[in-house]
């Protein structure tokens, strides 16, 4: 039954998909390089599977996996959900695909020009999403995308710097950065007395001989 | 002595009666095999104007999942050939033709030529007609080429079929090698409690039947057809005899439905 299901929730995102792909020329012809390929996505946590078919300007999806569907796919992406998801959210350096909690079999290289082609597209998902959903609903979506982005990064750095003072300042879980420096410092002042001191002692003894 | 459904005999379909006369089951009913065919394609006569509502009605709509998903199975690409085999009204038909597109086809064959003519009206006015072609003919016998489908789906048909064997074999033949067969029927659930709930349910179809198509005792026999069907192992041996590889089944809604799934040797 999931996977009938599955197949019913996937398909209003791949007509929408394929209407977008329709009314924007220079995203189909960016695709055209795929044709014919197909790429798996199994996420482990939770366990999600998404096959990707792009053939023809057309992108078909399915919830079922290769086995399943006994076909071989180009390249295979598994890793948590997060992980993958961040492939997505994170901007094209490849360092999100070199995640070593990512496992890429087959061809590695569809992986990352597939990546490099979703990234630097550009997109303006507000124009693309007007003809469907009026302008207002889609403006007024892409707003409070743009919007929701930001309060996630303030809150993170928030929450990060927070963290750090609570730590350091508050419960004094590990030392402040300042204590440290200084207490490196005597160390080194101490070291120097003590190579002082056995180079007098040296000499004392040199001198008693 | 009729057909069990968990039987795998070679001729699954057929008896002789103490005059020698080869028998089969139509229903819980024993006829003689010539006339089978005859009163299956009555039944399809009858129903063919009302058969989509029909579906619609006695599965709760969930037919469409469920060949939604079949259509998943096929895993058909632009330019494949299809034979939507008892493709009847054409719901399969129209699925695919888009995914094989222009460089594709799809040919909707069935035996009933009441059946058909509802298919074919529809692809006409869906305008599906550019890699649609519509055929009659036997499923026991068909008239294709060796080698010619990429894919053979035949949903809800096989157990209106007198030789299944005999359209098992006739559908590898025509397949091209790695091609695959996808038998969308009827089977027998997993769970008791399932089962039972689909007894009583089923129980309903032929009132339904005579409140919307008139008919009572086509759906008497859809139900009675459906009891005599062979279950999921014994149609795994079949297309395993058949000389299809690496097949499975797909049960689905707890095994009221089975997608079985086999595969031409390459």
């Amino acid at each position: 039954m999931n996977q009938l299901l599955g197949s019913l929730a996937l398909w209003p995102i791949e007509q929408l998909l394929n209407q977008l792909l329709k009314a924007d020329p220079h995203v189909a012809r960016r695709l055209s390089v795929f044709d014919d390929k197909i790429i798996e996505i199994a996420a482990v946590t939770p366990t999600l599977n998404l096959l990707i078919m792009i053939s023809a300007g057309r992108v078909k999806l399915s919830p079922l996996d290769s086995d399943t569907l006994v076909i071989e796919p180009d390249a295979r992406i598994s890793g948590a959900a997060l992980d993958l998801l961040e492939l997505l959210t994170t901007p094209g350096s490849g360092r999100a695909l070199a995640n070593p909690a990512l496992t890429i079999s087959g061809d590695a290289q569809l992986i990352q020009d597939i990546y490099h082609s979703i990234h630097s597209l550009d997109l303006d998902w507000s124009d693309l999403l007007a003809p469907f959903l009026g302008d207002i609903v889609s403006h007024g979506a892409e707003r409070a995308v743009d919007e929701t982005r930001q309060w996630a990064n303030e809150a993170g750095l928030n929450l990060r710097h927070g963290v750090n003072d609570y730590i350091k300042e508050e419960t004094e879980l590990f030392p402040h950065p300042e204590q440290i420096n200084e207490f490196e410092s005597s160390l080194d002042q101490l070291r120097l007395r003590i190579d002082r001191l056995q180079a007098r002692s040296q000499a004392l003894l040199t001198s008693l001989d | 002595m009729t057909d069990s459904p968990n039987s795998s005999s070679s001729t699954p379909s057929s008896s002789k009666s103490s005059n020698a006369e080869e028998t089969t089951h139509f229903g819980y009913e024993d006829v003689p095999v010539a006339e089978k065919e005859q009163r299956v394609g009555e039944v399809f006569r009858s129903v063919a104007n009302r058969y989509d509502i029909m579906n619609d009605v006695i599965s709760l709509g969930t037919h469409r999942l469920i060949k939604r998903f079949t259509v998943e199975l096929s895993a058909l690409r632009p330019g494949h050939r299809v034979l939507d085999l008892a493709g009847g009204t054409g719901d399969f038909s129209m699925r695919f033709s888009p995914i094989v597109g222009d460089t594709g086809q799809v040919v909707l064959a069935d035996i009933n030529e009441a059946m058909l003519q509802v298919g074919r009206d529809r692809i006409i006015d869906k305008g599906l007609s550019n890699n649609i072609t519509v055929a009659q003919v036997n499923a026991e016998q068909l008239p294709f080429a060796d080698d010619s489908f990429d894919c053979i789906c035949i949903a809800y048909g096989l157990r209106n079929v007198t030789n299944k064997d005999a359209a098992l074999a006739s559908m590898r033949r025509v397949l091209k090698p790695g091609g695959r067969v996808l038998v969308l029927e009827f089977s027998k659930p997993e769970n008791e409690l399932v089962s039972k709930a689909y007894d009583v349910y089923s129980k309903l179809w032929p009132i339904a039947g005579k409140l919307i198509t008139g008919d009572e005792d086509s759906y008497r026999y859809l139900v009675e057809s459906i009891r005599m069907h062979p279950d999921q192992e014994t149609l795994l041996s079949m297309m395993e005899q058949a000389g299809l590889e690496n097949c499975k089944y797909h049960n689905v809604i707890n095994g009221v439905s089975a997608i079985h799934m086999g595969f031409k040797p390459r």
